[in-house]
């Protein structure tokens, strides 16, 4: 580690010295500048709004209700509001079920493609399972209702198998599935990428040294793999739910939130209080709640992943 | 126009009277063939000469189109007007969807970027404070704005009484069907409920071809849904709410008979009713495996477009059927023995903008879009049902129709324009209503759960709506 | 190596597991890569082709779906009457390009020396912000566009590419910053302290030492940054009208529309936007891999 290679930089303008004391902040700045403006004043705005009565169609009765379009959102008092709790046990379905089985997923595909060799081409292989990601959400929702659709695709394929065709976009016990299955194809490639970086950052000499010492391939996963990975597992997880989450445009496309209600997630109910019902302040409100249960799930993740990433510094 | 009128009365009383100072026909529907016969509207010496539009030489125009398909109507009208006055348009369009998210944003942060924007029957009421009142822009005689259907411009006068959109095409729904399959199995065609339903059974069969459904069923969440349904309850006499639009009626006999015949449908209507759109209802009819289908009369371009249909040259249109035909008995709100307004209508036209800089530019373009030679022009080179009656008589209108084999079809959808009928109440929830019936006209037709509990919970939600109607007087 | 039988055996047995291993490794790609094949397909058949049941793999192809996007004066694509004659894509795949690569730039630009100060140095407020960083992608885009249209009215930044380019900078950020927080964490402290030493500012020490260092890890996110301002859509759509248009936008033309779903545009369409970024990807495969190693793991 010759020190001498390095460039030497004199150090003893006021601005260097500034900079140098006050590092983070400088750094940090433009980057706070920026949220500030773009991130800060919307929140902000959002907020007011929804302590307020606005509707689109009358403008001028706007008026201060204060917390009244958060009760009418956790109650559905007046009886024209759709109450919060339907949307969001469809949320929590969606997104559970989305998040786990996109993990699984992509890390057994991680793990299959982990293999380095130069006589195959591993790299191209990864890139055509990424084609999801690249494929502007609209066109894939267009392209998956076409599929999903009773004369399309995926009942093609059924017909092949001896099945009738379903209507799988039509029925309330289907239309849930057929919504999952289109995100994990989506995103699953997102979990595949994350998790082969992680893989292939592995050190091998503890994989030497476990199958010494008689380890099955079974237990090197578990008790080695999984716990270096964490950091990674954590990130992915996080991301993938407060992606799908606040999920809208695959949704919308493909059912729209029916039938009835069975497939509406709270980003489809802002959707409808926003640019259907033209209700600003309710709409606000329900972004709101929206913004208030991402945080509380994703504090968890960030509390344990902070932990690990920064505390493991005092070793 | 308006000065015998001294409170604001409903709506509907609107329709009926001007459809009788029109001089057309209560009640019964109206021959095309008279229409082709009656004398010339205006016996002024010139057809209205084109107005001059050079003063508007150099203006900057933003114009929207409308969505999907006719995006080049916005185009071709944007086109002529820019050549024959020098002014500068750009027009964009977007689908429906992202229309209304634009008007909604642009409106909420109180300026538009757009002068001209499209506007239809079911989105005004919500939107036209933001819009600029245009009775001036048509007072002018040689525009001969009488001309245009009044059940159309009717639509969007608002309850302050002002017109606030041109209109400049409509449409309603048709009864599509197949006329080769009617002939194989000798079917014909269907004037009553019943009728319609023995059909859908019969035409549900297995053609070499595959299989054959008898009809379609669109029950899509929104109002595309929502008017489908619409369509049938109407037929059959019943309403969603009464005139003054305080009551609500939901859950009439009626009401649940419309959805019962929905029900009845559903063995001969391709699964997944819940999720069709206009989009499924084309590629079903046109690809051959539905029999019949009720939907919106311009697709009948698309069906005879052997570039797009399997099914060229086989195609028919009627009138949709009605409960018990000619002898269906009035609705709650017609005291006459004949149903006179019964069938689903839309019409698009142009409004401007209140935050437009230069309004009179604005709505020069927007009423040029229907004027009478513009008009000849987008029905001739392009296929629309223009709002202006007259253009039906032009000699190049009838000789497009003709060189298409669709003989017959305006005289269809001018029947079926005349009953058209819309639901428009005056106040802000349209929205949620129509959320509100389509959740439950999904559940009662679809779901085990008997229609008419369904149908009572929809009912309680929309009578709390329909407290919010705004009572205004003009 | 016992009996001449057995290593006949042994060799039948991996090559079973190995023909396994390919049969399934093809079944994860015809799975992911299909529908994109399929959309290409789709690109090339008439309307009336492409719904078709039992779905047609033998049929006449057309360009004319191509043609429609890249032929300027507004040709119409299939049909006279009823299709839109929409005219040249290339702007919006111009404007596209141009949005993207400059929010990479920024995004990089902001969110290195951000994740540097989050990962070498402790501050007061440190763990705050970083979650409060991460908020942003809580808001839902929907509602946060309105404010955002709200303030770019006022600012008469409506359909520029400069608007876009901040926003997406800004939506960008938490995900780059806490990628890049791990890729920093995996340098050894020393090396910053022997430039110190050496009598380095800290941000000579930054630019000149540290970036090149993770400077794998900086191609990895800048495609995820790219991927983000490309495909986005609902943002892009409100705060634009045609100038500063972008693909996904334009496409939605395509889409819902009165007449239903033109899907031999939305296709073709589809496929152009996808190519650049599989070009892209594809190149900077090798990099991203490994620049996603160095960093994610450690950190």
């Amino acid at each position: 580690m010759a020190t001498t290679t390095l460039p030497r930089f004199r150090s003893d303008s006021w601005v260097s010295r500034f900079t140098d004391r006050h590092f983070p902040a400088v750094a940090l700045s433009p980057t706070m500048l920026l949220f500030v403006v773009l991130l800060c004043y919307p929140l902000g705005y959002s907020l007011v709004v929804s302590f307020y009565r606005w509707r689109l169609t009358s403008p001028e009765s706007v008026r201060f209700v204060g917390l009244q379009n958060y009760a009418a959102l956790l109650t559905s008092a007046p009886s024209s509001v759709v109450s919060v709790w339907v949307p969001l046990a469809n949320t929590m379905v969606y997104t559970v079920s989305t998040v786990a089985i996109e993990f699984v997923l992509g890390f057994a595909i991680a793990l299959l493609l982990q293999r380095q060799s130069t006589r195959y081409p591993v790299g191209t292989l990864r890139t055509f399972v990424i084609i999801p990601m690249m494929i502007s959400d609209i066109v894939i929702a267009t392209m998956w209702r076409l599929m999903w659709d009773t004369y399309g695709f995926i009942n093609y394929l059924m017909n092949l198998a001896g099945q009738p065709s379903r209507p799988w976009l039509g029925e309330a016990s289907t239309a849930m599935a057929a919504l999952v299955l289109t995100d994990v194809w989506h995103n699953a490639p997102f979990v595949f990428l994350m998790l082969t970086a992680g893989l292939q950052a592995l050190p091998t000499d503890v994989y030497e040294v476990a199958e010494i010492d008689g380890a099955s391939p079974a237990q090197s996963f578990w008790h080695i793999t999984v716990p270096l990975l964490t950091p990674v597992i954590v990130i992915t997880l996080l991301f993938r739910f407060i992606f799908n989450f606040r999920d809208f445009t695959k949704i919308y496309a493909l059912t729209a939130g029916g039938p009835g209600r069975s497939t509406e997630v709270l980003s489809i109910s802002l959707y409808q209080d926003m640019f259907r019902n033209f209700d600003a302040g309710l709409g606000s409100a329900l972004a709101w709640v929206i913004v208030g249960m991402t945080m509380l799930i994703a504090a968890v993740f960030v509390r344990a992943l902070w932990r690990h990433t920064f505390e493991q510094e005092a070793r | 126009m308006r000065e015998g009128r001294s409170e604001r009365g409903t709506r509907r009383e609107f329709l009926k009277r001007t459809a009788a100072g029109a001089g057309l026909a209560m009640g019964g529907t109206l021959s095309f063939r008279s229409l082709l016969d009656a004398p010339a509207v205006s016996a002024a010496p010139s057809a209205a000469a084109p107005e001059d539009l050079t003063r508007y030489k150099g203006v900057q125009l933003m114009m929207m189109g409308f969505p999907g398909t006719s995006s080049n109507i916005s185009d071709y009208a944007a086109k002529l007007f820019a050549q024959q006055s020098g002014a500068v348009v750009n027009t964009v369009s977007y689908p429906l969807n992202e229309m209304l998210a634009k008007y909604a944003t642009s409106f909420m942060a109180g300026r538009h970027e757009y002068d001209v924007v499209p506007f239809t029957n079911e989105y005004i009421i919500q939107f036209y404070k933001n819009l600029y009142p245009l009775d001036d822009a048509v007072a002018d005689p040689a525009y001969r704005f009488s001309e245009i259907l009044p059940s159309l411009t009717e639509q969007f006068r608002m309850p302050d009484g002002k017109l606030y959109v041109i209109p400049v095409r409509w449409g309603s729904d048709v009864l599509h069907y197949r006329k080769d399959l009617f002939e194989q199995y000798k079917v014909k065609v269907p004037t009553t409920w019943d009728e319609y339903v023995a059909a859908a059974k019969a035409l549900t069969v297995d053609t070499p071809a595959g299989k054959v459904f008898g009809t379609d069923l669109k029950l899509i969440k929104g109002y595309p849904g929502v008017w489908y349904y619409c369509g049938w309850l109407w037929s059959g006499g019943g309403d969603l709410a009464d005139d003054k639009y305080e009551k609500a009626y939901l859950n009439t006999d009626r009401a649940v008979a419309a959805a019962e015949t929905i029900r009845r449908l559903l063995p001969y209507a391709p699964p997944g009713v819940t999720n069709v759109s206009q989009d499924e209802q084309i590629t079903n009819f046109s690809q051959g495996r539905t029999a019949m289908s009720i939907s919106y009369s311009p697709y009948a371009f698309l069906f005879e477009d052997p570039k797009q249909s399997r099914v060229v040259g086989k195609v028919g249109w009627a009138l949709p059927p009605r409960r018990l035909g000619e002898k269906t008995p009035a609705g709650v709100r017609y005291p006459g023995p004949r149903l006179s307004r019964w069938s689903m209508a839309s019409v698009w036209g142009y409004a401007v903008t209140k935050t437009a800089p230069n309004k009179e530019a604005a709505a020069a373009l927007a009423r040029f879009v229907s004027s009478t030679e513009t008009q000849r022009r987008l029905a001739v080179d392009l296929g629309i049902i223009p709002a202006r009656q007259g253009v039906f008589r032009d000699g190049g209108f009838q000789q497009a129709l003709k060189a298409k084999a669709m003989s017959g079809w305006a005289e269809t959808v001018l029947a079926a324009g005349q009953a058209g009928y819309g639901f428009q109440p005056f106040n802000g929830h349209l929205a949620e209503m129509i959320e509100t019936i389509q959740v439950a006209i999904q559940e009662a037709c679809t779901t085990p759960e008997q229609v008419k509990p369904v149908l009572d919970r929809a009912q309680g939600q929309l009578e709390s709506f329909l407290k919010d109607v705004v009572r205004k007087p003009a | 190596m016992t009996t001449a039988a057995a290593p006949r055996r042994r060799d039948w047995r991996r090559s079973a597991v190995e023909a396994w291993y390919w049969a399934l490794v093809a079944a994860v790609i015809v799975y992911f890569a299909f529908p994109a094949f399929w959309m290409l397909l789709m690109s090339f058949k008439t309307r009336l082709d492409a719904t078709a049941f039992p779905p047609l793999w033998v049929f006449h192809p057309t360009t004319l779906h191509y043609q429609g996007i890249f032929s300027a004066g507004g040709m119409p694509t299939e049909v006279q009457i009823s299709e839109p004659s929409l005219g040249t894509m290339l702007p919006y795949l111009v404007n596209s390009v141009i949005i993207a690569a400059c929010t990479t730039g920024l995004t990089l630009a902001l969110g290195t020396p951000a994740a540097y100060a989050f990962s070498g140095f402790r501050f007061r407020g440190d763990r705050l912000l970083a979650f409060a960083v991460l908020g942003i992608r809580f808001l839902p885009p929907i509602s946060y566009v309105v404010p955002v249209y709200l303030l770019a009215a006022n600012a008469g930044l409506l359909d520029t590419h400069l608007i876009l380019i901040l926003v997406y900078t800004v939506i960008n950020l938490p995900f780059i910053i806490w990628m890049l927080i791990g890729f920093f964490k995996d340098l050894p402290g020393e090396i910053r302290d022997a430039a110190r030493i050496d009598g380095c500012s800290e941000w000579a020490a930054f630019l000149r030492v540290l970036m090149p260092l993770v400077a794998p890890g900086l191609a990895a996110t800048a495609i995820f940054a790219f991927m983000l301002a490309w495909n986005d859509f609902v943002i892009a759509f409100i705060l634009t009208e045609n100038h500063a248009r972008t693909m996904p936008v334009a496409l939605a033309r395509y889409v819902s529309g009165e007449a239903g779903t033109f899907w031999g545009d939305v296709s073709a369409g589809g496929m152009v936007t996808m190519l650049p970024m599989l070009l892209f990807v594809l190149l900077a495969q090798r990099s991203l891999v490994r620049g996603l190693v160095v960093g994610a793991v450690k950190g």
